[in-house]
């Protein structure tokens, strides 16, 4: 279980809900489930990348199999480049 | 090699790490003597037998269809074994990273920028490969062009791309643009923080294009063989970067490229991406025959980087206790010619040093005939914070409060909401603002005639995934394999961590960049990840190999492994019926307890810990002439522990003193007809020694604890702060604010004697 | 193509070496004759990567052609150290970190020791002023100076 907070741009493929409480397991599980509910919004995700997730403020690239817990706070983000 | 204490440099400390043998230390590199040797080979210094020179013709046009190609007259000249075009080239998909890739390799249809690599030329020496290159015919059709974010984005603008929609606008807009992308955050609403501000501010800022000026230009040499298999010999922040990029753009299976890092001078994010190298290896495979292409400098300035100028409105309220009640920006960053995230970066770190209540961030991506961004330390973030810490400065001063107390009572800590959306994790945001209050130079008096400006400033760091291998040599010492690019030190930071974790002397471990084919997969050197990621993997594969280490010795002496412990590298046995069993020891009978120990560790690197770094300076402006002269420089940053502290305080010196070039001098200046004016360091002017002062360091150790060293990155954050401090100290110093960077002679000038009449 | 071949001095060694007449004497050092020390980091005059003592004088050896080395005597970064003992530069380049990527190095070195063979009690301003004609990108100069002003202490009074 999570909750997952949804950023300005991604508010636009969920109906202008900000945030959502999703049981799920893990990330890939919490994937799967936003995708089925908003469809647009896994588009979105697709085009811009975002395949990081902020879990409790960190933020890990490409995490499938990290554990959630009741009262993890998710954001999905972009993984971020660097110099 | 010997182990040096600190030199003699003000304000240093970075000893923190104490409890530590190693880590803290400030050893020789071991990769230093073949350096000031002159020995060190990077890529340009690579000579193979039959080896070719490759060149590369770039477009004089910054917008233009390519007709047609002819290369027959450039054939038959001496000496030219092969050339190349676009067309030899797999096609590139419709849109999306691999386009941009591909056709930033070589133009297909289209040149999007002048400098644009158009075809290449092999042949027996430079000057045959020059002149061959110049004798390929190219019939253009020129097309309109853009080179300013304003131009761009107007509403009758030229458009480069006919499928690029601006992404981020609902709906979803049917005709095309320049405006490759929206981003917004928001959070609270601003018009009540506007209401509940006593004052408010609203400026507009721009900063110019830069690059990031690594002294070696991009290099390679390239073997490729009659099975199709090719070596890469090639100066870049990542080698399987080069690897995966130089197969995507070939359309060839990466096991067919091995790639060989050579010593790399410079990259700062520049060397995050690849120009050359699939280019020398087509023509390698036509030739048959190894192919060298080493850049011109007027090539890496018109071809590669830059870091993007920028167009920010900020409008801050406040109330008259110093609480910034909530920001408002609009930001929008040239992208070069292909789609990147500049805007979007931008966005995420405009306002974060500050806690808001109410905010709203808008950015904008912006596509124009210059070349693509590439990355350069902390990307997107100086110019961000330019905007905001002028404003935040400006609101000290209508509030009559010390910049920098003003600053700590708006600082974010642990479990505030970033701007972007999740929480800070721990950080040293605080503790820096207070290094730069308590230290000398903040307490001592400024200079008549002097200005004083502080500035702050933020970058993420990043993880990503890294690769190591420990080998125990049957001597006692250890070689340590990792597949980090050193871009600066990282090696001597990676054989510290090893040290520390095996109880081994440093000088008895060699730290070796491997291959592709030798290490395993590593990312790029970026987002100041080396010693922190790529060190948790070396620090992994010790912890590995000091447990079989323990069992070597519980064989050894034919006891339970439980009775054994690793104490400062031996074997200690609990019970103490044994003498401890030095590593050397263990590794010389290696062979009768079960053969040669190694160790590999390959991760996703977690918890990259943000950075903060507060920096000031005292400025003299001489009237006159308009020029700024930097009198005196502290910087405070956040490390995390300081593995190497001289190194430490190198990057954080050298981040200085770029965001200084950025504020004072630096800029692309491009004529009416898309051509780079300034391609060369003669008008291209970066700081040099008798520009500086000693730059002080303080290095603000709270560790990070997402790392078995408390690392936390610091390549990046330095650059952010010089900004915003110069600007600030210049309007300190004349009482005129500039908003446009650079802070040029003739622009000061102009500003000042616009504030006289 | 014609080739002229040039006789000269470098680091000590008598050396001759074929070399196109346009060819600068930084590729003729470096491909000729394998010194790989001097870097090209710009070819024009204005980074010092490729400095080189020729006959006494600090050179941009990007600038000079190869041919006008002919008798000439030259010191490269590679001619510093001795058979056992490295330059107090370079020694002091080592321990005081002066380097994070090298590319500079060789550059900064040669510039440094044309510097203290002229003035070996130079001021901070006189070493940034010597060094001007030097780029580096990644150290912010600081530790270079430091370097070079410890360096001029150590030759002034050997232990
Ligand atoms: S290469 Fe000679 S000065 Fe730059
Ligand atoms: S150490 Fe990299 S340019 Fe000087």
């Amino acid at each position: 279980m999570a909750v997952v907070h949804f950023s300005t741009d991604q508010r636009q493929h969920t109906g202008g809900t900000s945030e959502v409480t999703i049981d799920a397991a893990n990330v890939r599980e919490l994937v799967r489930q936003l995708a089925e509910r908003y469809p647009s919004l896994n588009a979105h995700l697709v085009e811009t990348s975002s395949t990081a997730v902020a879990i409790d403020g960190e933020i890990i690239p490409d995490p499938w199999l990290e554990a959630l817990t009741p009262t993890s706070e998710v954001h999905l983000v972009r993984p971020l480049a660097g110099g | 090699m010997s182990t040096t204490e600190a030199p003699a440099s003000t304000g240093t400390n970075g000893n923190g790490a104490s409890g530590y043998r190693w880590v803290g230390t400030r050893p020789v590199r071991h990769d230093g003597l073949d350096k000031v040797a002159g020995k060190a080979r990077y890529a340009a210094d690579l000579n193979l037998p039959g080896m070719l020179y490759g060149h590369i013709l770039r477009s004089p046009h910054p917008h233009a269809r390519i007709v047609s190609i002819d290369t027959s007259a450039a054939e038959a000249m001496p000496g030219v074994k092969a050339v190349v075009t676009g067309a030899d080239f797999p096609e590139a998909p419709p849109k999306g990273a691999t386009r941009n890739l591909m056709c930033t390799v070589i133009a297909r249809d289209t040149v999007l920028y002048s400098g644009h690599a158009v075809a290449a030329v092999a042949a027996s020496t430079r000057r045959e490969a020059k002149a061959a290159a110049e004798a390929i015919e190219v019939t253009y059709e020129l097309l309109p062009h853009v080179l300013n974010i304003a131009d761009a984005m107007a509403d009758d603008a030229p458009v480069l791309h006919d499928n690029l929609f601006t992404r981020g606008v609902e709906p979803r807009p049917t005709e095309p643009s320049n405006i490759a992308a929206r981003t917004v955050y928001e959070r609270g609403d601003v018009e009540q923080g506007f209401a509940e501000a006593d004052i408010v501010i609203e400026r507009e800022f721009s900063t110019q294009a830069v690059h990031q000026g690594y002294i070696e230009p991009h290099a390679c040499v390239v073997d490729c063989d009659q099975e199709g298999k090719a070596v890469i010999w090639a100066s870049s922040q990542g080698h399987f970067m080069v690897r995966s990029s130089t197969a995507t753009v070939l359309g060839w299976d990466t096991s067919r490229i091995k790639v060989i890092p050579a010593e790399i001078g410079g990259g700062f994010g520049g060397k995050t991406t690849i120009y050359i190298e699939p280019v020398a290896a087509l023509l390698s495979t036509k030739a048959g025959r190894p192919v060298k292409i080493v850049m011109s400098r007027e090539d890496v300035f018109r071809a590669t980087g830059p870091a993007p100028g920028a167009i920010i409105k900020m409008k801050v309220g406040a109330r008259n206790d110093g609480t910034i009640t909530t920001a408002k920006a609009w930001l929008a960053y040239e992208n070069g010619a292909f789609q990147g995230i500049a805007a979007m970066l931008g966005c995420m770190c405009v306002v974060s040093a500050y806690t808001l209540d109410h905010l709203y961030v808008e950015g904008f991506d912006v596509v124009l005939n210059r070349p693509v961004n590439v990355a350069y330390r902390a990307p997107s973030a100086p110019a961000a914070a330019f905007a905001m810490d002028s404003v935040v400065d400006e609101i000290a001063a209508r509030v009559g409060m010390d910049p920098i107390d003003l600053r700590i009572h708006n600082c974010p800590s642990q479990g505030d909401p970033t701007p972007y959306g999740p929480k800070w994790p721990m950080i040293g945001l605080r503790e820096c603002l207070e290094a730069i209050r308590d230290s000398d130079h903040y307490q001592s008096e400024l200079p008549e005639g002097q200005g004083r400006g502080v500035a702050s400033g933020f970058w993420f760091n990043i993880g990503e995934a890294p690769s190591a291998t420990v080998n125990l040599n049957e001597n006692g010492t250890a070689t340590v394999i990792t597949g980090s690019p050193d871009i600066g030190g990282s090696r001597a930071s990676m054989a510290l961590m090893a040290a520390e974790e095996l109880g081994l002397d440093v000088h008895l471990i060699q730290p070796v960049v491997g291959d592709t084919e030798v290490v395993g997969f590593t990312d790029v050197t970026e987002g100041s990840r080396a010693t922190f990621a790529t060190g948790m993997a070396v620090v992994e594969a010790c912890r590995d190999l000091k447990e079989q280490l323990r069992k070597r010795a519980a064989k050894t002496w034919d006891c339970d492994v439980e009775e054994v412990e690793w104490v400062d590298g031996s074997a200690v046995h609990g019970p103490g019926e044994q003498e401890p069993l030095t590593l050397a020891a263990i590794t010389g009978n290696a062979k009768r307890t079960g053969g040669p120990l190694g160790a590999t560790a390959s991760l996703n690197a977690r918890g990259a810990g943000p950075a903060f770094s507060v920096q000031v300076a005292d400025v003299s402006v001489d009237q006159e002439t308009g020029r700024v002269t930097v009198e005196r420089y502290t910087t405070a940053q956040d490390a995390g522990t300081a593995i190497h502290p001289s190194y430490v305080e190198g990057q954080m010196q050298g981040g200085v003193v770029q965001g200084i070039g950025w504020a004072l001098n630096e800029e692309y200046i491009y004529s009416d007809d898309g051509n780079l004016e300034n391609p060369g360091f003669l008008d291209y002017r970066i700081p040099v020694a008798s520009d500086l002062p000693m730059i002080e360091t303080c290095i603000v150790e709270v560790p990070n604890p997402s790392h078995p060293y408390g690392v936390r990155g610091v390549g990046e954050v330095g650059i952010v702060p010089p900004l915003p401090v110069m600007a600030n100290a210049v309007a300190d110093a004349t009482g005129v604010r500039i908003s446009d960077l650079p802070l040029s002679p003739p622009r000061v000038l102009e500003a000042l004697t616009a504030a006289e009449s | 193509m014609s080739r002229t071949h040039v006789n000269c001095e470098v680091n000590g060694d008598a050396v001759d070496f074929l070399t196109e007449d346009g060819e600068s004497l930084l590729n003729a050092l470096r491909d000729e004759l394998g010194l790989i020390g001097a870097k090209e980091g710009c070819g024009t005059g204005d980074c010092g990567a490729c400095s080189i003592i020729m006959n006494g004088r600090l050179q941009c050896s990007c600038l000079i052609f190869a041919p006008e080395a002919d008798g000439a005597a030259i010191t490269t970064c590679e001619g510093l150290a001795s058979a056992d003992e490295l330059h107090p530069l370079q020694q002091c380049f080592l321990e005081g970190a002066a380097l994070q990527c090298g590319i500079c190095t060789p550059g900064f070195l040669v510039a440094a020791k044309a510097l203290l063979d002229e003035n070996p009690d130079p001021t901070e301003t006189e070493v940034r002023y010597a060094l001007a004609g030097n780029l580096c990108r990644c150290t912010g100069y600081d530790k270079i100076v430091r370097s070079v002003l410890e360096a001029a202490v150590q030759i002034r009074t050997p232990a």
